[in-house]
C-alpha cells in the first residue's frame, strides 16, 4: 500500500491545500525578510524597576522594554503573546526571582522560542542573587498558609540598598554581554550609585521622626521598605499572603492597630484601599496609597522618584 | 496536498542533527536526584448536577438508534459525580527537550493518556512538539477541561471533534513569524485517529493540520486574538474529510485597583465535510460565542450561545443552546461554578440542565493561561 494514498475528497480539500497553505507559507517567507533588528543590547525587564535600573546602567548602549506594569500585581501578570515577542528579541531577560513570576514567565520564555534567555544561560539574570530575602520559610510549608514563596519575600527592591546591590548585578551582565561597551557601563552605575548615596541621606532624615512606628501593610509588599527605615509592621489586611481580606479579620486587625498605635495602613495601588478602611476607621490609622513600583503612580518614573514618592506620603500624609 | 507533504518533510529533516545532540553522554548523571524531579500537579473537578429533558431527544425525521442522536450535548445527568481528575508532570529533559505528561482519569476508572509530549525549544523562532498533544485547532481545544469557561465543550466542538477534543499522536511544528505583532504559524502531522472526523484505521491515514494565530495589541489593557484552523485526511470511509475554523477572541482587562475587573468575548466557528455512507458530502458546522465579565477577583460571571447547524441543518434541524454560569474563585488553586443550560433540539425537543462544580488544584504553581 502506498504511503500517501489517493482516495475521494471533500470539495474543500482544493481550497485549503492550494490557496490557505500556499498563502501561509508566503506571508511567512516575506515577513521574515521584513523584520528590523535592534540596536545595542536588547534588554526585557519582567518589572518597571528592573527596567529603570538597566536604563541608568546602561544608558544609550541598551535598549529596554519591561513586561509587569507598575500599576498591576506582579504576582498576576497575563501571559499575553505579545510579550513573547518582545522576549524573542531580547539579548538579556532580568527577571525579579523568588518565584514572583511563576505564574507567568515560564512560559512567556518557552513560548517566546528564544534559547538565548532560558535560565542558565548569559541571557537570564534573577536579580535576586544579588541580595539577601527576608522572611524565607522555614519549617513545613504548604498553601494552607497562603501563596507563600519559598525562597523568601520577594519584594526586595523597595529597599534602596537592595537597587544598588541590583544594579551591581545589572553592570556586571551588561559588562558580559557587550565588553565594547564595558567602561561607559561602569561610568553609568557610578553615577547611579551617587545619586542613589545622596538620595538615601535625604530619605533617611525625612523618615528619620518616623523610626519605630507600627505600620499595617496590604500584603508583604513594604517589609523590606520597612526594614531599611525602621518601620514595625504589625500585620497585614490580607489574612494570608495572597488571600483576599475578610471581614472578620479587618476587625480583628482593627484592634492590633488600636493597640499598637498604628499610624499608616500602607496599601499597593492595585489594591483596592476601601478594603483597608474600616481597619483605618475603627483605630485611627492613616491609609496610604502607595506606589510599589516605578509607574505605579503618576510621576513614579524612575527607581529613585518611587522613594521620593514613598517619602512624600508619608510625610506629608497623603 | 504534496507540496505541504514536501514541506512536514523538509521540517522533519532539519530537526534531526539537534535531536540528535539530545543524545549526548555529557548530559548524564545527577548530584541531587531530589531537585531534578518534575513538576508535579493534580486537579480534580466535581459535580452535582439535575437535568430535565422532554424523554425523546431525537427528531421525528431520525431514522437511527435513538442512542445514536448526537444532536444533544454533554449535560452530566442527575447526581454527583467526578468530572475528571488530572495528574501533570512536567520539567526540562535538557538543554533541548522540555516534557509534559497530563494523565487523566474520567470519572472515577481508568487512566488515560491526555497528553504525553516532548517540545524541542532549542531553535529559535520553533517549537516542535511530539507525541500525544492537544492539538492547535481553534482556543478551545488546546484547553483543559478545568481551564474552560463552561463546565461543558461547546456543542459544535463535541460535534465535530468528539468530547475529548482533537488530541492524537503526531508532531507540530510551531513558527512565531517575525512581525511587530504576534503571528503563529502551525503546521503539523498527526496519527488520524479522531473518530469523528478520521479514523481511517490505515497506517498511513495521516491527518495534516495547519493554524495561523495572530494576537494584536489594541491597547495596554486589550487584545484581540484572530485564528484560522484548517485539517485534512483520511477517514474510515477512505474518503478526505476536511476541516475548517475561525475563532476570535477579545480580552481586556482594568489597571491599577481595577485590574480585577476583566472582560473576555470568544467565538469560533467550525465547518466538517466528510463523506457519509453513500460517498455524498455531509457538511456539520456551526458556532459558539462565549463573554465573560469578572466583577472582583473572586466573582465572575459568563454565558455562551451555540448554534449547531451551519449553513444546513444537521441531523433533521438545527440546535441552539444557551449556558449561563457564576463562579466564585477563593483562590487560583480553587473555584466553585454554577452552570445553567437550555438546548434547543432538531423536531421541538428541549434538554435543560443545572450543575455545580468544584475544582481543585494542587502542587506546582499553575502558568496562567492566557
Amino acid at each position: 500500500m502506498p504511503l500517501f494514498p489517493r482516495a475521494p475528497r471533500s470539495p474543500l480539500y482544493p481550497v485549503f491545500s492550494r490557496y490557505v497553505l500556499t498563502s501561509l507559507f508566503a506571508f511567512s517567507l516575506s515577513a521574515a525578510l521584513a523584520q528590523p533588528a535592534l540596536a545595542g543590547v536588547n534588554v526585557v525587564a519582567t518589572t518597571q524597576d528592573l527596567a529603570s535600573l538597566t536604563e541608568a546602567v546602561g544608558g544609550s548602549n541598551v535598549t529596554v522594554s519591561y513586561i509587569a506594569r507598575g500599576d498591576l500585581d506582579p504576582h498576576f501578570i497575563d501571559a499575553k503573546p505579545s510579550y513573547m515577542v518582545k522576549l524573542s528579541s531580547a539579548n538579556l531577560l532580568i527577571a525579579v526571582g523568588l518565584d514572583l513570576e511563576v505564574g507567568w514567565l515560564p512560559s512567556l520564555v518557552t513560548g517566546s522560542r528564544n534559547p538565548k534567555i532560558v535560565a542558565g544561560s548569559l541571557g537570564y539574570l534573577d536579580a535576586s542573587t544579588a541580595i539577601k530575602p527576608i522572611e524565607v520559610p522555614s519549617g513545613s510549608i504548604d498553601r494552607s498558609q497562603g501563596d507563600l514563596h519559598p525562597g523568601g519575600n520577594p519584594h526586595y527592591w523597595m529597599n534602596p540598598e537592595n537597587g544598588r546591590k541590583v544594579a551591581r548585578l545589572i553592570e556586571q551582565r551588561l559588562e558580559a554581554l557587550d565588553a565594547a561597551h564595558a567602561a561607559d557601563y561602569k561610568a553609568n552605575l557610578a553615577r547611579f550609585e551617587a545619586t542613589l548615596t545622596s538620595k538615601e541621606a535625604q530619605w533617611t532624615a525625612a523618615l528619620a521622626p518616623f523610626r519605630g512606628s507600627a505600620v499595617i501593610g496590604y500584603h508583604p509588599t513594604f517589609d523590606y521598605f520597612a526594614d531599611a527605615y525602621g518601620l514595625k509592621v504589625v500585620g497585614f489586611v490580607e489574612p494570608k499572603p495572597g488571600i483576599p481580606p475578610t471581614p472578620k479579620h479587618s476587625l480583628e486587625l482593627a484592634g492590633i492597630a488600636r493597640a499598637e498605635g498604628v499610624k499608616f495602613v500602607f496599601v499597593e495601588p492595585y489594591h483596592n484601599p476601601e478594603d483597608a478602611r474600616s481597619i483605618g476607621s475603627n483605630s485611627g490609622a492613616k491609609v496610604l496609597s502607595m506606589p510599589t513600583s516605578v509607574g505605579g503612580m503618576t510621576g513614579v518614573n524612575t527607581y529613585t522618584d518611587l522613594f521620593d514618592t514613598l517619602v512624600r506620603l508619608i510625610t506629608t500624609g497623603k | 496536498m504534496r507540496s505541504f507533504r514536501l514541506v512536514v518533510s523538509i521540517v522533519l529533516l532539519l530537526l534531526l542533527p539537534r535531536v540528535a545532540r539530545a543524545e549526548d553522554p555529557a548530559f548524564g548523571g545527577q548530584s541531587f536526584p531530589g531537585l531534578m524531579n518534575p513538576g508535579i500537579s493534580a486537579n480534580g473537578l466535581f459535580l452535582a448536577g439535575a437535568e430535565l429533558d422532554d424523554g425523546e431527544l431525537a427528531p421525528a425525521s431520525w431514522t437511527g438508534s435513538s442512542a445514536d442522536f448526537a444532536g444533544k450535548g454533554e449535560t452530566f445527568g442527575t447526581g454527583l459525580s467526578v468530572q475528571e481528575m488530572e495528574l501533570q508532570l512536567t520539567s526540562a529533559v535538557d538543554p533541548y527537550f522540555k516534557a509534559n505528561l497530563v494523565l487523566a482519569i474520567p470519572g472515577t476508572e481508568g487512566i488515560e493518556v491526555e497528553e504525553g509530549f516532548v517540545t524541542l525549544t532549542a531553535i529559535p523562532r520553533i517549537l516542535v512538539n511530539v507525541g500525544k498533544i492537544k492539538e492547535p485547532f481553534g482556543r478551545e481545544n488546546l484547553t483543559h477541561t478545568h481551564a474552560l469557561m463552561t463546565i461543558d465543550r461547546a456543542l459544535i466542538s463535541q460535534r465535530v471533534f468528539g468530547e475529548e477534543g482533537l488530541n492524537d499522536v503526531g508532531v507540530n511544528a510551531q513558527y512565531m513569524l517575525p512581525l511587530p505583532w504576534y503571528s503563529e504559524l502551525t503546521v503539523g502531522v498527526d496519527a488520524g485517529s479522531n473518530d469523528v472526523v478520521l479514523g481511517s484505521g490505515e497506517p498511513g491515514g495521516f491527518g495534516y493540520l495547519a493554524h495561523w494565530k495572530n494576537l494584536v495589541d489594541l491597547s495596554e489593557n486589550t487584545s484581540a486574538e484572530i485564528g484560522v484552523s484548517g485539517l485534512v485526511g483520511q477517514n474510515q470511509r477512505g474518503g478526505e474529510s476536511v476541516v475548517g475554523g475561525v475563532d476570535l477572541t477579545i480580552k481586556g482587562h482594568g489597571g491599577g485597583r481595577h485590574q480585577w475587573n476583566r472582560v473576555v468575548w470568544q467565538s469560533e466557528a467550525l465547518l466538517l465535510e466528510k463523506p457519509d455512507a453513500n460517498g455524498d458530502v455531509k457538511q456539520v458546522g456551526g458556532l459558539y460565542s462565549t463573554l465573560e465579565y469578572s466583577f472582583t477577583r473572586r466573582f465572575w460571571l459568563g454565558g455562551r450561545f451555540d448554534l449547531v447547524g451551519l449553513p444546513a441543518p444537521v441531523d433533521g434541524g438545527r440546535t441552539y443552546a444557551g449556558s449561563l454560569v457564576a463562579a466564585y474563585t477563593p483562590t487560583e488553586f480553587s473555584a466553585v461554578r454554577v452552570q445553567a443550560q437550555h438546548q434547543q433540539l432538531p423536531g421541538g425537543h428541549t434538554a435543560d440542565s443545572i450543575v455545580g462544580q468544584l475544582t481543585f488544584s494542587i502542587g506546582l504553581h499553575p502558568a496562567h493561561s492566557y
